[in-house]
């Protein structure tokens, strides 16, 4: 193989994370793992699209010169893909620390690079601070389209940004400056951002126990 | 000092179910309820909020006379302030209110979610889980971070026992649908394929109702109530594994009504094993709506003092379990 599989990085939910190197250059190995509490064929079923969109995704992406790693190959043998490792820390672990004055222009860097994803039809899937690696160059980086898709749809669009919306909200008590940065560079980006989170409220509206000052405006 | 811990009555009555309980410090004293069920369709609001009316005044007789001790020893009065079904929640607050007034005690207003994760962890070893809360009004997965419970996840229409209740009437079984349709599940194992949709760790249950029913002509009642289950359980088992693996904490908790199906505990358990967490799950006397965890979250309260005044006790249909200033947790 050209390739060569190290350490054990990270056990995510889906998949195992390895460290590993191809022609010189630090990757990862990311190995889907089978999930015996759920039937075998939802199991299969379900591994088999994700690796398949995956790959489609991230090829797409990295194509429009947005931020994501690059993808090297698929062992589809071992359900496996291999990408380029992002050299950073992920963006969850820097909201930890307390006043850190990048935080503002990485949110206005990420909106642009969502709104690059959007425009070329595609959505992430799970757009959470988890799966955002910020560099040296404090530029932010997209990262596990393990749920990402293409599609044309305003509503899959808005999913992506309620999930952020909602998680960053979950975790960081002052979202709501750092949300706004987000959308700025978002509406900057694309034009057809207003629409979105016009969208976003609609998909709020069908929700249970959703306070009127709870609504994303 | 004092030395004893506090007695509190708890009322909950949010939809379907009238409960009291009495509670002292975390022992359960003694716990009450009447269920209502529907003739025919699901819960109707006004018909629920009769019900509880009706049902409030012999359980409160009921519980008076077979206390152990005065009901001068009860220090304060605990009520299901929200969220839920408005007329079922005004019912229990006009309840709540007399008794305060009558007994001289002040009034505690709880969060009917917050108190399902509060008995929880007061009655399985689980101190701070991921919980999926599983019920016919709400589907959640909850973590304390940052000082409060936050939702991580949740659905994004309608809750996972709705949606089993709905699909069972569809299918011509009796209210409440969820056990009738874990009883025709156990009989099946043609798997029939349904969406299955999540979104990072949120889910909705709304299309796949709708898929499940276009089948009803061309599949048994027991392949489709099968089918159901796998494709919404893994879901809810996908995405509390997510919210395990982004939190990193030591346990998972399963409560609410939907708590009781064996095939989601099964599966949640096999989700904690994966991510090398504990597993445990209220048991099914308690999972389910109850006086005892209004009580026992008011225990809470009580020790914060913070009580609320009869007219600022108004009820919060939408109260977001992310609202609430969570003071007896450090």
């Amino acid at each position: 193989m050209i390739f060569e599989q190290h350490e054990i990085i990270a056990k995510g939910a889906e998949a195992i994370i390895y460290n590993g190197s191809f022609l010189n250059t630090s990757i990862i190995l990311k190995q889907r793992l089978e999930k015996t509490y759920r039937l075998p064929e939802i199991d299969a079923e379900i591994r088999k699209r994700r690796i398949r969109a995956e790959a489609r995704v991230m090829t797409l992406a990295w194509k429009n010169r947005i931020n994501v790693p690059i993808l090297f190959g698929i062992d589809s043998h071992n359900q496996t893909l291999i990408i380029e490792k992002i050299q950073g820390d992920l963006l969850y672990s820097l909201l930890n620390i307390n006043n850190n004055r990048h935080l503002e222009q990485i949110f206005k860097n990420l909106g642009e690079q969502v709104a690059l994803l959007h425009k070329n039809d595609i959505i992430h899937g799970d757009l959470t601070v988890f799966n955002v690696i910020v560099n040296q160059q404090i530029e932010p980086w997209l990262i596990d389209f393990g749920l990402g898709y293409i599609s044309i749809e305003t509503e899959r669009r808005a999913d992506d940004l309620l999930t952020f919306y909602n998680t960053l909200k979950a975790i960081t008590p002052s979202f709501e400056g750092l949300f706004e940065n987000f959308k700025t560079g978002y509406l900057e980006k694309y034009v057809e951002g207003k629409k979105i989170f016009e969208q976003v409220k609609k998909i709020q509206s069908r929700a249970r126990y959703i306070a009127r000052e709870d609504r994303l405006e | 000092m004092e030395s004893k811990e506090p007695i509190i009555l708890g009322l909950e009555g949010t939809a379907h179910t009238a409960g009291i309980a009495i509670v002292e410090g975390s022992k359960i004293i003694d716990n009450k309820a009447s269920t209502y069920f529907p003739t025919e369709g699901g819960i109707h609001p006004r018909e629920a909020s009769q019900f509880l009316g009706k049902h409030f005044p012999t359980l409160i007789e009921d519980i008076f006379e077979k206390l152990p001790f005065s009901t001068n020893e009860i220090d304060a009065i605990a009520f299901s302030q929200g969220p839920g079904l408005g007329p079922c929640l005004r019912i229990t607050a006009t309840v709540a209110r007399a008794l305060s007034l009558y007994l001289k005690k002040p009034l505690l207003g709880i969060n009917h979610c917050i108190a399902h994760v509060e008995l929880g962890r007061m009655v399985t070893p689980a101190q701070d889980p991921i919980v999926l809360y599983v019920s016919g009004g709400n589907t959640q997965i909850i973590a304390f971070l940052n000082r409060r419970y936050r939702i991580l996840g949740e659905t994004l229409d309608i809750a996972i026992g709705n949606a089993l209740d709905s699909l069972g009437r569809k299918l011509g079984l009796p209210h409440p649908g969820g056990p009738y349709i874990e009883r025709e599940a156990k009989k099946s194992t043609e798997l029939i394929e349904l969406p299955y949709t999540i979104k990072g760790m949120s889910f909705s249950f709304s299309g796949i109702v709708t898929a499940a029913t276009k089948l009803i002509p061309k599949y048994s009642v027991k392949s489709i109530c099968f089918s159901f289950q796998e494709y919404t359980f893994a879901a809810l088992a996908e995405a509390t594994e997510r919210a395990l693996s982004c939190t990193k904490k030591p346990s998972v908790l399963l409560t609410g009504g939907v708590a009781a199906n064996s095939r989601l505990q099964a599966m949640i358990q096999g989700v904690a094993e994966e991510q090398n967490s504990e597993f445990y799950v209220v048991p099914k006397k308690l999972a389910g709506d109850n006086g005892a965890m209004i009580a026992l979250a008011g225990v809470n309260l009580y020790k914060e003092k913070e009580y609320i005044k009869i007219e600022e006790s108004h009820v919060k249909p939408r109260w977001r379990t992310d609202q609430i200033n969570v003071s007896w947790r450090k």
